[in-house]
């Protein structure tokens, strides 16, 4: 395509490629703002996980017991095995006879529960190289020991927090790679938007709200996007740096994965970390000795010394190793400081060396995107920066119905009137879905088979419905109108997030006055707080938007009056 | 009768005038949409492909250079695919931007294809060596 300079150019990639992907972008920046917060809501979904976090419980008393209660997942078994095992060796070993080879838990200075899980191992492999483990996950409570029932969906880290980097599209990830290209795309907008908008320093400033609509959302859409340009530009960057080598651009796994896999197993070799079982069966030396010694090692260093993430591999086995990592609370980069045992004597094996510089900066980059560090102020500005994404992509689309809507009208063009339905599914429609799925999940009883089922159904159902409201009530878009569904749909959103606080006090008892006062629980009153606050500046949208549509309808009025005049004159 | 026929007849072609118009506007749309999709986001698409091939053989023979350097293979794929997105975007504005279309698409396709055949050839070279 010719253009006749590459500002035109630059504009014509930041008005349409913006427009197509901004819808993604929308979802990627709103939910992976919520995800800041995702354990919280997790605490505000799950009632019976409402109690303080956790450090990691003892291996030896507490979680060698549950590791031994999990099972291999039924649904992963069925589609798995088949591949995993050679049936000419031998037979299929039953589900439930499965022998464990791997145990790991997670845990972080947010979570009271922990999240627990297994790998295991397939025998007679079809292919003996590769990771043949069928795997089972469980969540507890580190106090008593006692599982968190399945069916109970952690809405915030496992539906809002994979919503913004895979959209919940798991059909041979498919979900993945359309985030991954809206991901690439937002930098293109970002670097085609500074360049077309050369005085951004002047943006900063610039928000003439008393000019025409149309002026006051571009600079509106120039200040959001300027204001946080850096956030906008290292969220949208490290995003695509953390799932590069897995998804987007898999060189070094598939075809430099010869070279990889030679590579792996020298370094495994020099480790000192055994890469095979043995064979031999062997009894486990006590972790929590293990985990004493490497507390001591990392106080010896001068370090937070809470355990994040414990690995035990081989189990059963003489060659089994116990890998142990610090939790990410003081810092931003993504680093363990691992370090490693024998499993069956105690002995250290290997003290993880410092990162090379380029793995250090991956190590920073992904830590700035992940946030694992413990800083509440730090972490709100996250919120706000993903929020003023939103904002700027929102602004975005109602420049473009704005700037075009009227020519649209008179040419009896659709195009406006498609996207401006479009814009506000993804604008007001997302947020109803959201409070939707949590007012459902409050609602249900906690009892219900299949709860989490249901409330991923109402959020796609709800997001559907605003998406038929939208396109219902845009045929006023094409008479170069405002749609009424904008008005509308934040009405509802006005209403909904009262009605999640009051659904979340009758089913649980835990009201403002309780969770901020009597009985603090910052958790669950940050996401009422937050729920009303939204409904706040709702109210206060509806009511501008009230009046700009009186100051609409009576300009529209006083034209009939003088169209009608001037037709009587004539 | 006939004031009868006037009232049902006026809505009618009123009706069909709309459906018409509607029919038109649908046609006027979706050409629209067709000649944006072929002759807008065709050169995107062309740029973005052109990237990213560029950008594989880049990540390919970045990584089995270092290897062969001494580099140890995890910090070669670090640095390679922190380069990769700066060098992804520069291509893809070099290519959407370009006047010479056909010469620079050929160098950065062309580039994609002879940095992927390199670094084919780097790694068959160094697991021969023992790698």
């Amino acid at each position: 395509m010719q253009f006749n300079s590459t500002r035109q150019g630059m504009a014509w990639l930041h008005t349409w490629l913006g427009l197509i992907l901004g819808f993604v972008l929308m979802v990627c920046f709103f939910f992976g703002a919520l995800s800041v917060f995702d354990r919280e809501i997790d605490r505000w979904a799950i009632p019976e996980t409402r109690f303080d976090p956790q450090p990691m419980p003892s291996f030896d008393n507490l979680l060698m017991g549950v590791f031994e209660r999990i099972e291999p997942d039924e649904a992963e078994y069925k589609r798995m095995m088949p591949e995993y095992h050679d049936a000419s060796a031998g037979e299929m070993t039953p589900r439930l006879e499965l022998p464990a080879d791997e145990y790991w838990a997670y845990t972080t200075h947010r979570d009271p529960v922990l999240r627990m899980g297994a790998g295991f191992r397939v025998p007679f492999p079809a292919n003996p190289e590769g990771h043949n483990h069928i795997h089972g996950n469980t969540t507890i409570d580190p106090r008593t020991g006692l599982s968190v029932p399945d069916h109970h969906l952690k809405i915030g880290s496992e539906w809002f927090y994979p919503l913004h980097y895979s959209l919940n599209l798991n059909w041979n990830r498919i979900g993945f790679f359309i985030v991954g290209i809206a991901g690439f795309f937002m930098l293109v907008a970002l670097i085609s938007g500074v360049w077309i908008h050369r005085k951004i320093f002047r943006e900063l400033f610039t928000f003439r709200r008393h000019k025409s609509k149309q002026r006051s959302i571009l600079d509106m859409h120039n200040m959001t996007g300027v204001v946080a340009l850096p956030f906008h530009f290292f969220f949208a960057f490290t995003g695509l740096i953390i799932f590069v080598a897995f998804y987007y651009m898999p060189v070094t796994n598939t075809m430099l994965e010869p070279l990889h896999s030679a590579q792996q197993a020298i370094e495994a070799e020099e480790m000192g970390l055994p890469h095979e079982r043995a064979g031999i069966p062997a009894p486990m030396a006590s972790v929590d000795a293990m985990v004493a010694e490497a507390k001591r090692r990392w106080a010896a260093r001068d370090m937070a010394g809470e355990v994040g993430f414990l690995q035990m591999h081989h189990v059963g086995d003489q060659n089994a190793y116990v890998s142990i990592y610090r939790a990410g609370s003081d810092r931003v980069a993504l680093v363990g400081e691992g370090i490693h045992f024998n499993g069956v004597t105690g002995d250290v094996l290997r003290e993880d060396p410092p990162h090379s510089l380029a793995e250090s900066i991956g190590d920073f980059l992904a830590g700035l995107h992940l946030q694992h560090f413990e800083h509440w102020f730090l972490r709100w500005l996250y919120v706000i920066g993903g929020l003023l994404g939103c904002a700027c992509i929102a602004t975005g689309f109602m420049f473009f119905v704005e700037k075009r809507k009227q020519q649209h009208a008179k040419a009896g063009s659709q195009g406006s009137r498609i996207v401006d339905a479009f814009a506000v599914t993804t604008v007001t429609g997302m947020v109803i879905a959201a409070i939707a799925m949590l007012i459902a999940n409050r609602i249900i009883p906690s009892a219900t088979e299949g709860k989490g089922d249901i409330e991923k159904l109402v959020f796609w159902s709800v997001w559907a419905l605003s998406f038929l409201h939208a396109i219902w009530r845009s045929a006023a878009v094409a008479l170069a109108k405002t749609n009424p569904a904008w008005r509308e749909q934040t009405v509802l959103i006005a209403i909904l997030g009262a009605v999640a606080v009051i659904a979340n006090w009758i089913s649980t008892g835990d009201h403002l006055i309780k969770t901020i006062f009597t009985d603090p629980y910052w958790a669950v009153a940050g996401v009422d707080l937050s729920l009303l606050a939204g409904s706040l500046i709702a109210l206060l949208a509806v009511k501008k938007m009230t009046a700009t549509h009186k100051t609409e309808r009576k300009q529209e009025t006083s034209q009939e009056k003088l169209a009608t005049g001037e037709a009587a004159y004539e | 009768m006939t004031v009868i026929i006037s009232i049902e007849c006026e809505p009618l072609s009123l009706v069909l005038s709309q459906a018409n118009r509607r029919i038109h506007n649908s046609v006027v749309f979706m050409s629209t949409l067709l000649s944006f999709t072929h002759q807008s986001l065709g050169p995107v698409v062309t740029a973005f492909l052109g990237g990213y091939l560029f950008t594989w053989g880049f990540v390919a023979l970045t990584v089995t250079s270092t290897v062969t350097l001494g580099w140890g293979f995890h910090t070669a794929e670090h640095t390679a695919f922190l380069l990769a997105f700066p060098v992804f975007l520069l291509v893809f504005f070099w290519l959407f931007l370009s006047r010479k279309t056909l010469l620079t698409h050929a160098v950065a396709y062309g580039g994609g294809v002879l940095m992927t055949a390199a670094s084919v050839w780097l790694q068959s070279m160094l697991l021969a060596q023992g790698a």
